[in-house]
């Protein structure tokens, strides 16, 4: 036996993805601080970092349910309209005032999570392809969208608004929700069995087949869940905008800048690898870069080139360094290794 | 032995139209008769020509966007592409006729240049191509935008927009003749040695790696036919739609639309070339169909969003029964409780 | 965790694993432990294994052995799927043998013999395994040489192949018998030394480069890196020649109903997905993909792994076809008997390099003693 487990070649221990996330979070940040400062303009001020903890809330909602989609092996195309669907249901129930405002929430809510099930069911069921089968359904509820509402809709109670106001230690109350959030799904990926088979179906659905993982539920979950953080984002853009809107998640284009946070957080497109607190920094790096354009007055066409520019070569920097290759038996030059 | 009774052409055409990438062509078949059905005016050859013209550019986009997703990638870059042309088109041509050659063919010059970004990104820099062309399509639509103003702006002169709008001695539009020439270039293409290779790339890279291939010129090639087809798609909306930044917005999703109702499996390796253009004439057919019985164009998304996802589900069924030989072999059924299955190949032996 | 992955690992005889290890740096033997260990702790009843052994080397088999027996001994029942004859006989009390997806009968493992055994499997009494060389061949003009040739996984390979010659590669799993002829077909190409294909100095620096230059690989994972199962047979036959060659498509195509034929492919047509074929007829399409382009060194790896016994006969006759027509072959096997019966000469590696040659009519435990560098092994060679 001992010739077959023998003493291995230590790897050396390499830099998580994650910590790569963070590392040219920092940079950004260190970058823009300079930027900003030498533009004559103040950046670390309470209400500069409360504009970026902000900006980050709502796409950090989407990503983070996205980030368990794409875990999963599949993708969610539909996100955008499932945030003004939430914010249409929102604001019409809250429309009777105070005392519909958990009602208004749970709809919301339920009928999100209902999107989502579906999504995950014809992905599972039916097997289509992920970004075939969210583009489908984010279709079909775009064309109900824009046939049954023109303009605003229905209306949030101050009481509710109060919600996307609130500075809690200099930390929007949204952003708090949202970060509550990410520790919940990083709780559910990392410690429940229904997180492993995540990882595990992502990675190879066959081979979690034949270890016995019902490959279904997972995935139906996890865009469960992905629709529901989705609708989460549409309330709380209820809660800040006051009226609900049928294109406000069209608007914010956040299929796909969600996917892009995702992947700028280190997490694969293709599965099976990949972690919340990535998300975040992705979702922060985008914030923070917004914001500096913002402060420094960058004409706002530009800023898509930017960050375009941005994804690309983040991406590029992960992927090169993620080649996997054996380490070699031989170097050239030297006396081989055992 | 092989079955040394080739089948005949009939029973080939038959068994084809069993295949996702057939059946598009009975469901457009069967459109037309709806259609025509609805609306008798619509049979007149001026009425079909017309409506031909009018579906050319999003078929020429289908068509590109198939070489692209059969290689097994994305190109989400395609809107952003047709926006970028339709501008450079009305900045650079102007009210110049003299300019209208050097025009088009720096609009192709950015159409191959993009292209080849988009190739070398996915392959050398090995980021993924959805990545990759979703930053292509940011950066083109800011730099359009940052141009412009987001505004409309001034149109190129009308000989120029002749090319989409205009027809071949007043009877046959530019379009039809110029979806035609694609159409019998695109088949060509995919006939060719360089086609079926782009589809064994699709199919397995790595098998087509040690066959020989080169990976980083096939796929680069594949996308930069993707962003002239778009390219193309562009010179001909130029024609009726004039020139504004969000002219070709959503075009990506229409032309996967369309080459997925082809028949095309996402993932590479699978689908026939003027499929995706059916599919695209399909889908405008459709939407013709519900123009005639009435229904509001804002469901029109709706009808896209269900049709695309019926196409696939009964497509996933279709191309597992076509082609499989009739004695089924014992499906790979898990076992009872208590049992467990170990399968030959315990890696991916794909380190190389 | 750890600790309850170490005592089922302790339960099935393999205490000294590293749970914590990720299961990508395990070797392939031990990949295959953790499944069965993965099964063993789902409390399996019955554990399938299907073809377990196809990835280990011999000595590694005998560990599988050892586990099997522990198994059974615990009251599981083990359905053991396999080519290999010899374990067949040493591990089974039951045999079932399906031919084209039918039984054709259950007998306990007793009342048969390896003949007996192959008629059952092939329909027919097959006269030898391996067919027997041409009476005049004599070698011709060196086709392929290697001079201290060595990259990352390789180091200092000086070998000559000459046409008209089966040279065979032995060694244990992980020795660089894949590594070597990936080496030579350029995939992951050789960093020193001097590489000569026939008589042309020339290290291909890509596998097209190998391809122009001559040469074939055929890869030991068909399904992975040999054919693109859901093109047909005939797009994957013609696959080389039209990423390489695609001038001569047209000639391909002709040629291609005649040698399909000669390869006594079993196939519905020309355009049946190569998915649907068994394997042995899927072989059949990848030796196709390569004659097409007639190689001159044709380098294969493991060429008859899972396949079965009546198409294992035909890969060994399309080898002697190509050796008489002037072609040199490299083979790399972990099957000793293969090796020892097809091969002109026996290379044997260990370890990265060359460790001897031996003759053909040398011992499989002379070139397992070579092989797992056993002492005084090397004096002998």
């Amino acid at each position: 036996m001992s010739a077959v487990v023998g003493a291995r070649p230590v790897r050396r221990r390499r830099l998580s993805t994650t910590a790569i996330v963070f590392i040219v979070l920092a940079a950004v940040l260190v970058l823009s601080a300079v930027l900003v400062t030498a533009a004559g303009k103040p950046f670390f001020t309470a209400g500069n970092l409360a504009a970026v903890l902000t900006l980050m809330s709502i796409l950090g909602f989407v990503a983070i349910g996205q980030t368990l989609v794409i875990i999963a092996g599949s993708l969610d195309l539909s996100v955008p309209y499932v945030v003004s669907t939430a914010s249409i249901i929102g604001a019409g129930v809250m429309a009777q005032g105070p005392a519909g405002i958990v009602p208004g929430v749970l709809a919301a809510l339920a009928v999100s999570a209902g999107i989502g099930a579906v999504n995950g069911l014809i992905v599972t069921g039916l097997r289509v392809h992920g970004f075939i089968a969210t583009l489908g359904v984010g279709l079909i509820i775009s064309g109900w969208l824009g046939t049954s509402f023109q303009g605003s809709f229905g209306s949030a109670p101050p009481e509710f608004r109060v919600i996307g106001a609130t500075l809690i230690a200099g930390v929007p109350l949204s952003t708090i929700i949202m970060l509550a959030c990410a520790a919940l799904a990083a709780l559910l990926l990392h410690r429940t069995r229904l997180g492993h088979h995540l990882y595990a179906v992502g990675g190879s659905a066959s081979v979690a087949r034949l270890s016995g993982v019902r490959t279904k539920v997972p995935v139906v979950v996890a865009h469960a869940l992905c629709s529901m953080l989705a609708g989460l984002a549409g309330l709380l853009l209820l809660a800040r905008t006051s009226v609900g809107s049928p294109t406000i998640g069209s608007q914010g284009g956040y299929d796909l800048m969600s996917i892009a946070a995702v992947v700028l957080g280190g997490t694969l497109l293709a599965g099976g690898v990949g972690s919340v607190l990535g998300t975040i920094g992705g979702v922060a790096i985008f914030a923070v870069l917004d914001n500096v354009m913002s402060v420094l007055e960058v004409n706002p066409f530009l800023k898509d080139f930017i960050r375009g520019s941005v994804i690309v070569l983040a991406v590029a920097l992960y992927a090169w360094r993620s080649v996997q290759r054996r380490p070699p038996r031989f170097r050239p030059g030297k006396e081989a290794a055992p | 032995m092989i079955a040394t009774a080739q089948r005949s052409l009939g029973q080939r055409f038959l068994s084809g139209l069993a295949t996702p990438s057939g059946a598009v062509f009975v469901l457009l078949v069967v459109l037309l008769i709806g259609v025509i059905a609805m609306n008798p005016n619509f049979a007149e050859p001026g009425q079909l020509v017309r409506f031909l013209s009018r579906t050319a550019p999003i078929a020429i986009a289908a068509i590109g966007q198939f070489f692209v997703i059969v290689s097994g990638e994305f190109d989400l870059s395609m809107g952003a592409v047709i926006a970028t042309q339709v501008v450079i088109a009305g900045n650079v041509i102007g009210q110049d006729e003299a300019m209208i050659l050097r025009g088009i063919a720096l609009m192709l010059a950015v159409g191959v240049v993009v292209g080849v970004v988009n190739g070398l990104l996915t392959t050398v820099a090995k980021v993924p191509s959805f990545i990759a062309t979703l930053g292509m399509m940011l950066a083109l639509y800011g730099f359009v935008r940052f141009l412009t103003g987001g505004a409309a702006t001034g149109n190129p002169v009308d000989s120029f927009r002749e090319i989409g709008r205009g027809a071949l001695f007043g009877v046959v539009p530019y379009p039809v003749l110029i979806l035609l020439a694609v159409g019998l270039l695109a088949w060509l293409v995919m006939r060719a040695p360089f086609g079926q290779t782009l589809l064994a790339v699709g199919d397995n890279p790595v098998t087509a790696r040690l066959a020989g291939t080169r990976l980083v010129l096939v796929k680069t090639s594949a996308f930069v036919l993707s962003s002239l087809a778009a390219t193309v798609a562009g010179i001909l909306l130029v024609g009726y739609a004039g020139v504004h930044p969000s002219v070709g917005q959503g075009y990506e999703f229409q032309a996967i639309t369309a080459v997925v109702l082809g028949g095309a499996v996402l993932g590479g390796g699978r689908g026939w070339v003027l499929s995706a253009a059916a599919g695209a004439i399909s889908l405008e057919l459709l939407f013709t169909l519900l123009n005639i019985a009435g229904i509001d164009a804002t469901w029109r998304p709706t009808v896209q969003g269900a049709i695309i996802i019926a196409a696939v589900a009964l497509g996933a069924v279709a191309w597992r029964s076509a082609r499989k030989p009739k004695p089924s072999r014992p499906a790979g059924a898990t076992g009872p409780a208590g049992t467990a299955s170990i399968p030959t190949t315990t890696t991916r032996s794909g380190e190389r | 965790m750890l600790r309850e992955t170490r005592e089922l690992l302790s339960s099935i005889g393999v205490p000294d694993l590293d749970p914590a290890l990720p299961v990508r740096q395990l070797s392939v033997a031990e990949q295959q432990i953790v499944e069965i260990a993965k099964a063993v702790s789902l409390d399996a009843k019955v554990i399938s294994m299907d073809e377990p052994t196809a990835a280990l080397a011999d000595h590694e088999v005998s560990l599988l052995y050892r586990i099997v027996e522990a198994l059974t001994a615990r009251g599981i029942a083990i359905l053991y799927v396999s080519h290999r004859l010899r374990e067949v006989f040493d591990l089974c009390s039951t045999i079932t043998v399906l031919k084209d997806g039918r039984q054709v009968g259950t007998y306990p493992a007793a009342e048969l013999d390896e003949r007996g055994l192959v008629r059952l499997m092939v329909g027919r009494e097959l006269s030898a395994f391996f067919p027997d060389r041409a009476a005049d061949a004599a070698p011709g003009e060196v086709a392929l040489a290697l001079e201290g040739a060595g990259n990352g996984f390789v180091d200092d390979i000086s070998l000559e192949v000459r046409a008209g010659e089966i040279v065979g590669l032995a060694g244990l799993q992980g020795a660089g018998r894949t590594e070597l002829l990936s080496a030579i077909f350029g995939a992951d190409p050789f960093t020193r030394g001097s590489m000569r294909v026939g008589g042309e100095a020339l290290r291909p620096r890509s596998p097209r480069h190998g391809v122009r230059a001559g040469l074939a690989l055929i890869t030991e994972d068909r399904k992975g890196q040999g054919l693109s199962l859901s093109l047909t047979v005939a797009q994957n036959a013609l696959g080389v020649v039209r990423a390489v060659f695609p001038g001569r498509t047209a000639a391909a195509r002709t040629e291609l109903p005649s040698t399909l034929e000669e390869l006594a492919l079993v196939a519905r047509g020309l355009d049946q997905e190569v998915q649907f074929l068994s394997g042995g007829n899927q072989q059949k399409v990848v030796l196709a993909r390569w004659l097409a382009v007639a190689p001159r060194v044709v380098l294969m790896d493991e060429p008859t792994r899972g396949i079965d016994v009546g198409a294992k006969y035909g890969v060994y006759e399309v080898m002697r076809r190509l050796t008489s027509a002037g072609v040199a072959i490299l083979m790399a096997s972990s099957e000793l008997p293969e090796v020892l019966g097809m091969s002109d000469r026996v290379l044997v590696m260990r370890d990265g390099r060359l460790v001897g040659a031996l003759p053909p009519s040398a011992s499989e435990e002379d070139v397992l003693a070579l092989a797992a560098g056993a002492e005084g092994a090397e004096a002998a060679a």
